[in-house]
């Protein structure tokens, strides 16, 4: 019996199985079989077949011998890769320190949020607190971008008519790439911490009310209950959170950079980004070589991280199973 | 003290912490606002203040008077866009996540069906060979199609919506079949209207997500017959600095001149505008949303 008829039988009349073959199964849930098509279409051509791509790593791209036919050059963009390593490790670099740095101050601001907001009795005023804070999740990044040049602009910003109103020298943001890291992870928290607060809250809302009373009974006050009660009992998500965040690391970025430094060539020191460096190499021309292999590192690294980051959340939580 | 008077004490810098948060996310909205509605040669002079100190309609006349055809295009095309995309990648997604919600004895291919669309989410074969399969081999550069088409499935939504058909008592499903009822039947008279919470929830994301989005103009459009008003405020804030040096972009510096700083706020007011007025309504469904499917698959 050929592979794709296993599993599949079904009783007969009198109590006899016999096997159904696939057609029939087919044919009698036909509806099932329909429904997922233009799911099953929708990952092949934007997911598997980007996937099978990554051969374009191994080859010299050309526009006329395509994705699979261009020459095949071997580990020759590789030695490109390596001969720009200086800027391989950069873009790494700033990657890994911007959303390192913006996951560790977050999960700490969003827990710290999280628990004042359970700690407030005025559901009204907590209410509005969460609605307000939640919107700049909701904005874009150029926005983002927008919003912060009316404070860090050079020349109109309010940081620099502050300072110049004070009688000292305005502060060249757009010149010295060393400011960068902090503001970038600056707006990341401030577009997200909100939002990202919810889960939490969620989390300790669900926590058993007699652990407090009885805390209170044997006369915690409200800030022996947070670090004694709320905290570990948070512990769980927040590692799972935290480990899902750092496995997601390598995937985005592209639009905060753009929108937040509109790709300013003078703090491409520390604002440059593995996915702002695929976009900058792909987009210029003759540099396909050297996108091709930085994207296979950000495909291979990225899935490193995504698998390793699962397998722990897993271990603290078999609910994340993976397979 | 007593206990009492330090708990409200307490409660107190709670409460001061988060007005102080909320604050924080409000001015730098209300300054866009306001510079919006400042005179331009006031701004070039004093810069961006908190409060329209001069305040002027003159951007958005200027805007309506001399740029209105190009802003009304942007906003018809993020607007076709928004609506098409998040119609077209509901349906996908929904049908998708509904056949994958069915236990194996129904539907055979269920969990084999549900690996693959999770797989995607983490491992990709990386942007550029996705670049060049849109441009080169699907057609999807420069028109319409590009904007939505490549968000068909997204496998976060999909498993909010999985979740969702799940929870529908299976007794129901079970009395519908005994009379006889197809399962498209079901499906379109029992299923999409018990799973609407979902179903809102998953378009309120892509409402959001599509009016905001970025990625899929900046890699796949170059004509300036498909801006999108995200793309116009990206060329405005990089022209007004002058610090674009990209060949392509440069087609659009010469749609956009004066009054650079205040222009560049009035269209970010447009491009926020709508999602201030659906927010009050979509925040409820979005909460929901990230406990349903936020974390666990």
């Amino acid at each position: 019996m050929p592979k794709w008829k296993r599993n599949s039988h079904f009783v007969q009349a009198g109590g006899t199985v016999r096997k159904r073959s696939l057609w029939e199964e087919i044919k009698r849930n036909k509806f099932f079989y329909l429904i997922p098509i233009p799911g099953i279409i929708t990952l092949i051509l934007f997911s598997y077949l980007p996937m099978a791509g990554i051969y374009m790593a191994f080859e010299n791209y050309s526009y006329d011998g395509g994705l699979f036919g261009s020459e095949f050059v071997g580990l020759r963009n590789f030695q490109i890769f390596f001969d720009n390593i200086k800027y391989v490790r950069r873009a790494t670099r700033n990657t890994v320190i911007i959303n390192l740095g913006g996951i560790f101050l977050g999960t700490v601001l969003k827990v710290a949020v999280a628990v004042m907001l359970g700690e407030i009795r005025n559901e009204r005023y907590r209410k509005a607190t969460q609605t307000i804070m939640i919107f700049p999740n909701f904005l874009s990044w150029i926005v983002v971008g927008v919003i912060s040049d009316t404070i860090l602009n050079d020349k109109s910003g309010i940081i620099n008519q502050c300072i110049q109103s004070l009688g000292w020298e305005a502060i060249g943001w757009s010149l010295n790439a060393w400011y960068w890291w902090p503001i970038l992870i600056i707006a990341g928290l401030w577009k997200s911490f909100g939002y990202g607060s919810i889960i939490y809250y969620a989390t300790l809302t669900g926590f058993d009310p007699g652990l407090y009373e009885a805390a209170e009974i044997d006369g915690a006050g409200r800030w022996q209950r947070i670090t004694r009660i709320t905290v570990p009992l948070l512990k769980p998500t927040i590692a799972i959170l935290l480990l899902l965040d750092i496995g997601g690391i390598l995937g985005g970025s592209l639009e905060q950079i753009m929108g937040m430094t509109k790709m300013n060539p003078l703090i491409l020191e520390s604002t440059d980004t593995i996915a702002t460096y695929i976009y900058r190499t792909t987009t210029s021309a003759g540099q396909f070589g050297i996108a091709s292999a930085v994207s296979f590192y950000q495909s291979i690294f990225g899935f490193v991280l995504v698998l390793g980051a699962n397998l722990l959340a897993k271990k603290i939580d078999p609910d994340y199973a993976l397979f | 003290m007593n206990g009492k008077q330090q708990l409200k004490r307490e409660s107190r810098v709670c409460q001061a912490a988060l007005a102080v948060l909320s604050l924080l996310c409000l001015f730098p909205m209300i300054m866009v606002l306001s510079v919006s509605f400042t005179d331009e040669k006031y701004v070039q002079e004093f810069g961006y203040h908190m409060l329209p100190l001069k305040p002027s309609l003159d951007t958005y006349i200027f805007l309506v008077g001399n740029k209105g055809k190009m802003l009304l295009k942007a906003f018809g095309v993020t607007l076709t866009v928004t609506a098409l995309g998040t119609l077209y990648s509901v349906t996908v997604t929904a049908l998708f996540a509904y056949a994958v919600s069915q236990k194996k004895e129904v539907f055979r291919f269920a969990r084999p069906l549900s690996f693959m669309a999770w797989f995607t989410s983490i491992f990709g074969g990386g942007v550029v060979p996705w670049y060049i399969l849109c441009t080169q081999y699907y057609g999807l550069k420069n028109n319409i199609w590009a904007l939505f088409i490549p968000y068909g499935m997204s496998v976060w939504h999909m498993f909010i919506l999985r979740g969702s058909f799940r929870e529908i008592p299976e007794e129901l499903i079970e009395s519908a079949r005994l009379d006889g009822a197809s399962h498209g039947k079901i499906f379109t008279h029992i299923a999409i209207p018990l799973a609407r919470a979902g179903l809102l929830t998953v378009s309120l994301f892509n409402i959001f997500g599509l009016w905001n989005d970025f990625f899929l103009p900046q890699w796949l459009i170059t004509d300036s017959a498909y801006q999108t008003l995200q793309k116009i405020l990206y060329s405005m804030l990089s022209n007004a600095q002058q610090l674009l040096h990209n060949s392509e972009m440069s087609a659009y510096f010469d749609h956009i001149t004066l009054p650079a700083e205040t222009a560049k706020m009035a269209v970010a007011v447009l491009a926020i505008l709508p999602l201030v007025i659906l927010y009050p309504f979509a925040l409820k469904y979005f909460v929901k949303g990230i406990n349903v499917g936020g974390i666990k698959g």
